[in-house]
């Protein structure tokens, strides 16, 4: 799994619900719904634990609050691009909402360090094409992060509150500091870091 | 919002202090969700919804004081160049103070 704080390419989707009137519409988006999580499911070649949520469910208005924070969860899933043996190993990791409520947007993300943009395209365009099929309303947007600063470097994000002083330290703090990682069993490595 | 813009719930976003306090709010830190592993990583969450058109985002950040600030964010990706998409957003975006102000209206409170 690609951790946030990295500094990988990213494209982000939403799957805007219909605005439906009653529970037949309803219904059949969440038909909607379970056809596309069956193609993802396809790509991702395993099962994938995503419930579906209408306002017809079970799920009691108290639940859905004290699950608001586990709601938010994210699945992960890998696609590997490389079709041949001779190709060169490429792979894309997909983010998904573990749940999905018919009155809210569903997020989808692509992100990848290792793979050319013409499979990346190829994905993106299939995911337009199984939509468009399907009914679904999707919309490419902006990225949002849980960390603060996303364009940081891939290899020397630390989470302990050196992120702010690694720009200012000079070469012989920062050999200091490599050795006390080195140390303290660390395998990052400083040495790497765009001053 | 829902009811009246044609807007739908997009779950919650990441908003830290620091990023609120440059839009001059000082952010109610919520203590069930607030992160606390350090005071880089304090973050708290924010509700965002998203306009059926998938134009306009629109976060709502609660501040200490008890106001509400809302900040759109138009889709840029979305829009490009496209004129119509445009001119849908500055509408919304118009009828969003436009409900603001219906509302500051019945509770006497200020729109700015």
């Amino acid at each position: 799994m690609l951790i946030i704080s990295l500094r990988y390419r990213r494209i982000s989707f939403r799957i805007i619900p219909d605005s439906f009137q009653d529970t037949n519409g309803e219904n059949e988006y969440i038909k909607k719904l379970q056809r596309l999580i069956e193609f993802l499911e396809k790509q991702a070649q395993k099962k994938l634990d995503i419930r579906i949520f209408g306002s017809q469910s079970n799920l009691l208005q108290n639940d859905k609050q004290q699950s608001s924070w586990t709601n938010n969860r994210l699945v992960h899933f890998i696609i590997h691009l490389n079709k041949g043996k001779r190709d060169k190993y490429e792979w894309m990791e997909v983010t998904i909402n573990s749940y999905l409520d018919t009155t809210k947007a569903f997020r989808i993300m692509f992100n990848w360090l290792v793979a050319s943009s013409i499979k990346i395209e190829a994905q993106v365009q299939l995911l337009q094409r199984r939509c468009s099929q399907f009914n679904l309303n999707l919309i490419v947007a902006p990225t949002s992060s849980t960390h603060s600063a996303i364009y940081l470097h891939p290899v020397s994000i630390l989470n302990f509150g050196y992120n702010n002083i690694i720009f200012i330290m000079n070469d012989q703090f920062k050999c200091f500091l490599n050795l006390l990682l080195y140390v303290a069993g660390s395998s990052r490595d400083f040495q790497s870091t765009e001053l | 919002m829902i009811n009246t813009l044609n807007f739908c719930d997009d779950g919650k976003v990441a908003i830290y202090p620091t990023d609120a306090f440059v839009f001059g709010v000082k952010l109610k830190l919520d203590t069930s969700h607030e992160r606390r592993r350090s005071s880089f990583n304090r973050y708290t969450l924010a509700q965002q919804y998203i306009s059926r058109t998938g134009t306009l985002f629109v976060r709502v950040l609660l501040d200490q004081n008890d106001t509400v600030t809302f900040i759109c964010l138009e889709n840029r990706r979305l829009i490009a160049s496209n004129n119509h998409l445009l001119l849908t957003v500055r509408s919304l975006i118009a009828q969003l103070k436009e409900l603001a102000q219906s509302i500051d209206r019945n509770t006497n409170s200020e729109v700015k």
